[in-house]
C-alpha cells in the first residue's frame, strides 16, 4: 500500500536563488492527524503548495497516494488554503452546489447540516460575511468531503477560542480514520491533543518527524513545549 | 468537466455583460429614435447632426467593446492566478480543460460583442432616411467601392456571412492573445499584472510588425489600391483590396492563436507557479 503522501528529496527554489524547500524526504501514511510545524518562513506553505500542484518543484518529487500532483490527486485531496479562495459575489448555496458539481466525494446534506449547527445562512452572499465566517464556510466545505488526504493550512488562525473549539470538533467529527489530516498551523497548544504525528520543518528541510506519543513518551515534553525548543531564536 | 468549467465561467461573465449590453441595447434604440430617427439628411445641419451621432456611436461601441474584453481579461486573470485560483487550480480538471473552457466562454461573449454592435449599428444608422438615400444612390456607390466583375453579384447575405466568420476569427484571435499575454506575465517573479500588459503591448507590436512585413511582401501595403491609377488592368478596387487585406489578417490571427494557444496551454502545464 502507497504512503499517502510521499516527497523525495523534494525542493523549491524561488526565482531570488532562495530555498523555501531543500532536498524534503519525508514518508506519511495514511490514518492519521498529522501535525505540520514550523515558524515563519520554514517551508509549511510551500510543501502544501507542492502537494496540491499550485507550485512546479525545483527538484525531487512528490507523490500523493503514489501519484504526482494532477486530476487523480486533486479528486482524493481536500484542501483548505490560508486565505479567502471562494468567489466572493457567490452565494453560500452556490458554493456548494459548486462544490457538488466538480467533487464526486463532497456531501451536500454534511455541509447544509455544519451550515445549520454554525447558523449561517445558506442564502447569504459570501461578501457578507465576515471574515472569520468566511473561513467556517471554507472549512465546512472542505470537511464535507470524503477525502483521503485533508490538508489544512492555517484552519483555526483567524478565528476566536469558541470558534476554534467548533473547528477543532468539526475536523475530528468529519474524519474517518483511512483518512489523513495534514494541519499547518502555529497554534500548537490548541491543536495539540489531536495530533497522532508532528513534522517540524525548519529552513526548508525536515527537523523532526515523529509521533506525539513517543514525544511525550521517550522526551517527557509536549509538542508545545519541543517545538519552543528546537525553534528557539 | 469542461461543460462545468464553461457553466460556471459564463454565469460569471453573464453578471456584468448582460447589463453591458443591455445598456448598448437601450442607448441604440434612444439614439434612433431620438435623434438618427429625426434626420432627414437634406439639410447641412442635419449632416452635422448624423455626423455627431456617428462620432457617438463609435465612442459607445468603443467603450462597450473594451468593456467587454476587461471583463473577460479579468475573469481569467482572477480565476485562475490570484485567490480565486487556490480552489480553481485545485479542481479535478487538467489546465487544459481549464484553458479550453475560458477561450470557449471568452470568446462566446466577445462574439455576442460582435453581432450586438453590428446589429446596434444597423438599428441606428439604418433609418427610412438613410436607407432611402442608400437605394437611390446603391447603384453608384457599389460601383465606387468595387462591387464590379466578379464581386457584382454579391448579397447581403454573404456579406454578412463574411462579416461573421471574420469576426468569429478575430474574437477568438483577441481572446487566445489576451490569455497568452496574462500566461506569459506569471513568468515573472513579481508585478504580475503589469508583466501581463507588457506582454500584451510586446505581442502586439510583434503581431502589427509581421503583418506588416506579410502585407509588404504580398505588395498590399500603402493602400496599393489607391495608388495604382484606377481603371488600369493592375489596379485594385476596393473591395478587391479589402478581400485581400481580410484574407491575409485572417490567415495570420488564425496562426497566431494556434501558436499563443499551444504557448499558453504548455506554460500553464509545466511553468506556473501560483503566488
Amino acid at each position: 500500500m502507497n504512503p499517502i503522501l510521499e516527497c523525495r528529496n523534494l525542493s523549491k527554489k524561488y526565482c531570488n536563488h532562495f530555498y523555501a524547500l531543500n532536498d524534503l524526504t519525508l514518508s506519511l501514511d495514511s490514518g492519521q492527524i498529522v501535525g505540520l510545524l514550523g515558524p515563519n518562513g520554514s517551508g509549511k506553505t510551500t510543501l502544501i503548495k507542492l502537494i496540491n500542484g499550485l507550485l512546479n518543484p525545483s527538484s525531487g518529487e512528490v507523490l500523493i497516494d503514489g501519484k504526482a500532483p494532477g486530476v487523480d490527486t486533486k479528486k482524493i485531496v481536500s484542501y483548505l488554503p490560508e486565505r479567502t479562495y471562494l468567489d466572493e459575489s457567490m452565494k453560500v448555496r452556490d458554493i456548494i452546489r459548486f462544490f457538488a458539481d466538480f467533487y464526486d466525494n463532497f456531501i451536500t446534506d454534511r455541509a447544509y447540516q455544519m451550515l445549520s449547527d454554525l447558523e449561517i445562512s445558506a442564502d447569504a452572499r459570501l461578501r457578507t460575511l465576515s471574515k472569520g465566517t468566511k473561513e467556517k464556510v471554507q472549512l465546512i466545505l472542505v470537511m464535507s468531503r470524503d477525502a483521503k488526504l485533508y490538508i489544512l493550512d492555517e484552519p483555526i488562525g483567524g478565528v476566536d477560542p469558541a470558534a476554534r473549539d467548533y473547528i477543532l470538533h468539526t475536523i475530528l467529527a468529519n474524519y474517518n480514520e483511512e483518512s489523513t489530516i495534514l494541519l499547518s498551523t502555529h497554534l500548537i497548544h490548541d491543536i495539540e491533543n489531536i495530533l497522532d504525528r508532528v513534522v517540524f520543518l525548519k529552513e526548508g528541510r525536515l527537523a523532526m518527524n515523529a509521533p506525539v506519543d513517543d514525544i511525550r513518551m521517550e522526551q517527557g515534553r509536549s509538542v508545545d513545549t519541543l517545538f519552543r525548543e528546537v525553534f528557539r531564536c | 468537466m469542461l461543460i462545468k468549467l464553461i457553466k460556471y465561467d459564463l454565469r460569471s461573465l453573464n453578471r456584468f455583460l448582460i447589463i453591458l449590453h443591455g445598456f448598448l441595447l437601450l442607448m441604440t434604440i434612444f439614439l434612433r429614435i431620438f435623434i438618427t430617427g429625426q434626420i432627414h439628411l437634406s439639410t447641412d445641419t442635419d449632416g452635422f447632426l448624423f455626423g455627431l451621432a456617428i462620432v457617438m456611436y463609435t465612442l459607445l461601441i468603443t467603450g462597450i467593446t473594451f468593456g467587454t474584453s476587461i471583463v473577460i481579461v479579468v475573469r481569467f486573470y482572477r480565476n485562475l492566478f490570484s485567490d480565486e485560483g487556490y480552489l480553481s487550480q485545485t479542481l479535478p480538471v487538467t489546465p487544459g480543460q481549464h484553458l479550453l473552457a475560458k477561450t470557449i466562454s471568452g470568446s462566446i461573449w466577445a462574439m455576442i460583442d460582435y453581432v450586438f454592435i453590428l446589429a446596434s449599428l444597423y438599428i441606428g444608422i439604418a433609418t427610412p432616411a438613410f436607407m432611402e438615400l442608400f437605394y437611390e444612390n446603391q447603384g453608384e456607390l457599389m460601383k465606387e467601392l468595387g462591387f464590379t466583375g466578379k464581386y457584382a453579384d454579391v448579397t447581403a447575405g454573404q456579406i454578412i456571412l463574411v462579416l461573421l466568420i471574420s469576426g468569429f476569427i478575430g474574437c477568438v484571435g483577441n481572446i487566445v492573445m489576451y490569455y497568452a499575454s496574462i500566461v506569459l506575465g506569471q513568468l515573472f517573479s513579481s508585478h504580475r499584472v503589469i508583466g501581463a500588459i507588457a506582454c500584451y503591448f510586446a505581442l502586439s507590436t510583434l503581431m502589427a510588425v509581421i503583418s506588416f512585413i506579410v502585407m509588404f511582401a504580398a505588395d498590399l501595403a500603402y493602400g496599393n489600391f489607391a495608388i495604382v491609377p484606377a481603371g488600369t488592368e493592375s489596379s485594385l478596387s476596393l473591395v478587391e483590396y479589402m478581400v485581400r487585406i481580410l484574407t491575409f489578417s485572417l490567415a495570420l490571427s488564425v496562426i497566431t492563436a494556434v501558436v499563443l494557444y499551444i504557448l499558453s496551454y504548455i506554460l500553464m502545464k509545466k511553468k506556473m507557479d501560483l503566488n
